[in-house]
């Protein structure tokens, strides 16, 4: 049913409301803490490459991207019959309140705030200006104690007092000790930022609610692990869920789930950041370099996001389970990965959660090369890149999604161990597509193109280049090499090849085996417009 | 509303009627001018601040703060408190029967203690200083000399450097000067026809007041359906707190300056048609009234709702965009894209003002989970939407640049052939745009019919079948220029 709540003419001109007649009086009520939560992380994206030998381990392995997750509360609340605001507490504190969405009401809903006046002693002197305080100084030496009554002239930034006769004096300029006194705290200020809503239903009753909201601070990312078998054939290959939490809420015994996916994003999912305001005793110059105590008493905290990434970049815990392995399910366009059980996302941890374990995934192994159809300079000898490429079909043993993310490789080592092959990474691969990872420089491998002929013929008042190039691969192991030759083709025509060339999209690919310690020669005469 | 009592009391320290409403001085010889400030909250007359705010898009709000205000006949000063503290000073206007202006000041002066002794240099203060021995306190009357990197004083005939010896020493000013504020402060000097009690209207712009929309719109794939709920959001980042306020929201920003560009809005793919009913406009905008008085608290974020549509028809779309003639060695995702209309027939009859929509769709526990952001601009009713929500993981698409070549000085030929895999158990059509926008431009042949989808793109429909794929080929030929 079509609801047009709230576009309402203007209230008639000189119905001029009183505020007693406008704003009804709402009864407060305050839901401390949600029955149950659950979380929904989103997936960090890593940088397409990572180079060979950066071990990316320093600091936040995660970036800058501050993190999304989609959280879930059930709370309970009794309302009284009318107008209430009901206060929020216990929410995530990386809550974006703006997005808040509470279902099961069954009454009008007036309106929300999220308040981040915070009292701080910053505030209270500040909402103080004005009003009248004790100021209470103790006799250093009798230890007496004497209160005047003053008024906040000035603050927070420097504090003056005035007495009741008139005259004035600073705040924490005299090196006594001296305070000041309130009798209550300014009212609207608050804690912690606190959402609420003003609600208004027509029975009193007790609400089974949902309050669901967007959050920063928690964001996952897939690593995977790939262990070549001796076979040369095949490996294994886990995959992990990677749950990141720097924000100061804990998530406890929550159910969980993640997204796979890129999401589209706004780019203004920032909490607001509320900033406590700190009261500085700024004083006249004196020739005493004491005065610097008073002024460095309450000097500024950092701000909440600096104290995240320092969180950040030194994560306190990391937890790996591996029992169970998540399940994975469709959400719309993306995959949604549902942890095997409730678990508990505490501050300041990271935790790993097993998503894939497949044995036996086929793959093949090639040692790659990149050529041009024509070399002005002598480009040197030149070693392959290592490439381990798996097609992501059942038929080969794997045929899972597979999220984006880092893959560190081991192979065997000669004595039953493993060694580090290398790192690399893989973009958000859909069942059916092939995965490709560059392991780096072989040392092995090795290639050098020698430009043969060259000419530059005219045809059709147009200029051709017409090349001839001869590449030598050498092998320096104990095994065959697969050796991949590759020539971006787009413009190419070929003239004449020593054996005939297959197309991988824009590449024009040879394949070769060299032999162990052998050598190879691949020979091509191609013309393309200059 | 209780913060008004502390400014109430705010007048000069001792000074009786503190909660006066109003108080007005002569201009000379300027005793402490007095406030103006509104009255304690529940007091009976018809001294109420009348306030009402018109906030824009980008941070600019109008106040409008109707004040009655009992002044005498002749010159005099009256300061103006409860101002928003990020007022723009110049945009002050302050009308009242009877009353014209003379001046208008804005002093930002600040009290400091620092300020506080430069201000008594040549003065006389009283000068405390505590035995630290016995504790005993000595009172001495001293003299300003300086206040230049420490002070100095002269004390009967002696002259010193205050707490020269880290003694523990106190310095008592005699009063506050009267032109050094705890905020900075606006002040008027008017000239009043007649003495009595009228209403004054103070008019400013403000910055730190913004408002925009949010929309939750909760997307089911099965129906195509949207279920459609917008928020007006305004923020409070001024300290000050604005009560029981008459709220208006003008979808747009005005030009403050600068030279107006034409950006194309985002979002809308087809402006609307159709004048809303329930809507003011406002020269060429939109007004949301907020249906009830309310107060706009300092650092506050309040939300309304001001809209509601359920089942909005929808769809989604698979769209792929190709900027140039180019290969990819690794596929690219399509993005997964929805369309729907602000219209009647939507039952989505409503302009949008600029915003983020956010869509969900309902996990199989009926929790909302998302699945994408997206920034619209203002919408007028009537338009067609169309929403990039992200990525679809299971169908992607593997461009390749077969062949190019040139026919002759001018003439190129692209031949391209576009791989579109899709992984999910069920068929999709992926629409694929080229940007082809050369002169002259031919489609020599296609593996599909393509169609013009608008100036710049060549659009093929693609349908592809569930876990299978689809080749689509053609070759373009385009004059360069």
């Amino acid at each position: 049913m079509r609801a047009l709540v709230a576009l309402i003419a203007l209230l008639a001109a000189g119905l001029a409301a009183r505020p007693a007649a406008a704003q009804v009086a709402a009864a407060q009520v305050v839901s401390e803490r949600p029955d149950r939560v659950a979380v929904v992380l989103y997936q960090d994206h890593p940088p397409q490459v990572r180079p060979f030998g950066d071990d990316g381990e320093d600091g936040d392995a995660f970036g800058d991207d501050p993190g999304l997750a989609v959280v879930s509360e059930v709370r309970t609340v009794d309302l009284p019959a009318g107008r209430t605001r009901i206060s929020f507490r216990g929410v995530a504190d990386g809550m974006v309140a703006q997005t808040a969405a509470v279902e099961g009401l069954d009454g009008r809903l007036v309106e929300r705030n999220y308040d981040f006046d915070l009292l701080s002693p910053g505030t209270l002197i500040e909402k103080a200006i004005g009003a009248p305080a004790r100021l209470v100084r103790t006799n250093p030496k009798t230890g007496q104690a004497s209160e005047v009554a003053v008024t906040v002239r000035s603050g927070p930034y420097g504090i003056v007092l005035q007495h009741a006769d008139g005259s004035a004096e600073a705040l924490g300029c005299s090196d006594l000790p001296e305070r000041l006194v309130f009798d209550q705290a300014p009212p609207g200020l608050t804690a912690t930022p606190t959402l609420s809503m003003e609600v208004e239903t027509q029975s009193a009753g007790r609400h089974l609610i949902r309050l669901t909201y967007l959050a920063t601070g928690l964001r996952w990312k897939a690593d995977y692990v790939a262990r070549l078998a001796a076979d040369g054939r095949t490996l294994d290959l886990h995959g992990w869920l990677t749950l990141s939490n720097v924000s100061g809420t804990t998530f406890g015994d929550a159910p969980t789930q993640v997204v796979a996916g890129r999401l589209a994003r706004a780019g203004d999912d920032e909490p607001v950041r509320a900033e406590p305001a700190a009261a500085v005793r700024n004083c006249w110059p004196t020739p005493f370099p004491r005065m610097a105590t008073y002024s460095d008493v309450a000097a500024a905290p950092p701000a909440p996001m600096a104290m995240a990434r320092m969180a950040a970049g030194g994560l306190e815990e990391v937890v790996v389970t591996a029992t169970r392995v998540a399940e994975v399910s469709n959400l719309g366009d993306y995959k949604l990965y549902t942890l095997p059980e409730p678990t508990t996302v505490a501050a300041n941890q990271t935790k790993q959660v097993a998503f894939l374990e497949q044995a036996s995934v086929r793959y093949q192994r090639v040692d790659a090369f990149t050529v041009r159809r024509a070399y002005s300079v002598d480009p040197g000898t030149q070693a392959a890149t290592v490439l381990v490429r798996l097609q992501n079909k059942a038929a080969e043993g794997l045929g899972k999604p597979l999220p984006g993310g880092g893959v560190t490789v081991f192979e065997p080592k000669g004595n039953g161990g493993l060694s580090l092959a290398g790192q690399s990474s893989v973009k958000d691969t859909p069942v059916g597509q092939l995965v490709r990872l560059e392991l780096g420089a072989s040392t092995v491998v090795t290639m050098e193109a020698i430009q043969g002929s060259l000419s530059y013929p005219e045809r059709a008042g147009r200029t051709f280049e017409r090349s001839e190039v001869s590449v030598v691969l050498h092998n320096a192991g104990s095994r065959p090499a697969e050796v991949e030759v590759r020539l971006p083709q787009a413009d190419v025509k070929f003239l004449g090849e020593s054996r005939p060339h297959t197309r991988d999209g824009a590449f024009a690919v040879w394949s070769l085996k060299v032999a162990a310690e052998g050598e190879a020669t691949l020979r091509y005469r191609t013309e393309a417009p200059q | 509303m209780r913060w008004l009592c502390l400014l109430a009391a705010m007048s000069v320290a001792g000074a009786a009627g503190a909660a006066e409403p109003s108080k007005v001085s002569r201009a000379s010889p300027a005793p402490p001018a007095p406030d103006l400030s509104p009255p304690a909250p529940g007091e009976p007359g018809p001294d109420h601040q009348r306030l009402s705010i018109t906030i824009y898009n980008g941070g600019e709000a109008l106040v409008q703060d109707v004040r009655s205000l009992d002044l005498p006949a002749g010159r005099q000063r009256i300061e103006l408190r409860e101002v928003s503290n990020q007022i723009t000073p110049s945009s002050v206007s302050l009308a009242a029967p009877d009353l014209g202006i003379v001046e208008q000041n804005f002093d930002f002066d600040l009290l400091t203690p620092a300020k506080l002794m430069e201000k008594a240099v040549g003065k006389q203060v009283q000068i405390v200083r505590t035995n630290p021995g016995n504790g005993q306190q000595v009172t001495e009357t001293a003299t300003v000399l300086a206040a230049n990197d420490g002070v100095v004083l002269k004390i009967g005939n002696r002259i010193e450097v205050l707490r020269d010896d880290g003694a523990p020493t106190r310095v008592i000013f005699d009063g506050v000067p009267q032109n050094l504020r705890a905020r900075p402060t606006l002040s008027v000097t008017v000239d009043s026809a007649r003495a009595g009690r009228r209403d004054a209207t103070l008019t400013y712009l403000t910055r730190g007041l913004d408002w925009r929309a949010d929309y939750v719109a909760v997307f089911d794939e099965k129906a195509s359906r949207l279920d459609f709920q917008g928020w007006i959001t305004l923020i409070n980042l001024t300290s000050t707190t604005f009560a029981d306020v008459k709220t208006d929201l003008v979808a747009g920003s005005p030009q403050l300056g600068g030279i107006p560009r034409p950006t194309p809005i985002r979002g809308v793919t087809r402006g609307g048609t159709e004048a809303p009913t329930n809507t003011q406009q406002v020269g060429d905008t939109y007004l949301y009234p907020l249906k009830e008085r309310t107060t706009i608290a300092a650092n506050q974020q309040k939300q309304v709702g001001f809209i509601e549509a359920d089942k909005v028809p929808a769809q989604r779309v698979y769209l792929y965009r190709a900027n140039g003639f180019g290969s990819l060695t690794t596929p690219a995702h399509a993005d997964a894209v929805l369309q729907f209309s602000n219209s009647r027939a939507s039952g989505l009859a409503a302009p949008l003002p600029a915003g983020t929509v956010r869509i969900y769709m309902r996990g199989s526990d009926g929790a909302l989970k998302l699945i994408g952001e997206s920034a619209i601009g203002h919408t007028p009713q009537g338009s067609d939407l169309s929403l990039r929500t992200g990525e679809a993981f299971d169908i992607t698409v593997k461009p390749t640049l077969e062949s190019r070549t040139q026919v002759d000085r001018r003439r190129w030929r692209y031949a391209m052939s576009y791989v579109v895999a899709n992984a999910k158990a069920e068929p999709v059509t992926v629409q694929l745009r080229q940007l082809a926008y050369a002169p002259n431009l031919k489609v020599l042949n296609e593996s599909l019919k393509s169609r013009r989808a608008n100036a710049d793109e060549l659009q093929w429909d693609v349908p592809v079948p569930a876990e299978g794929e689809t080749k689509l080929t053609f070759e373009i030929e385009e004059e360069s220029r």
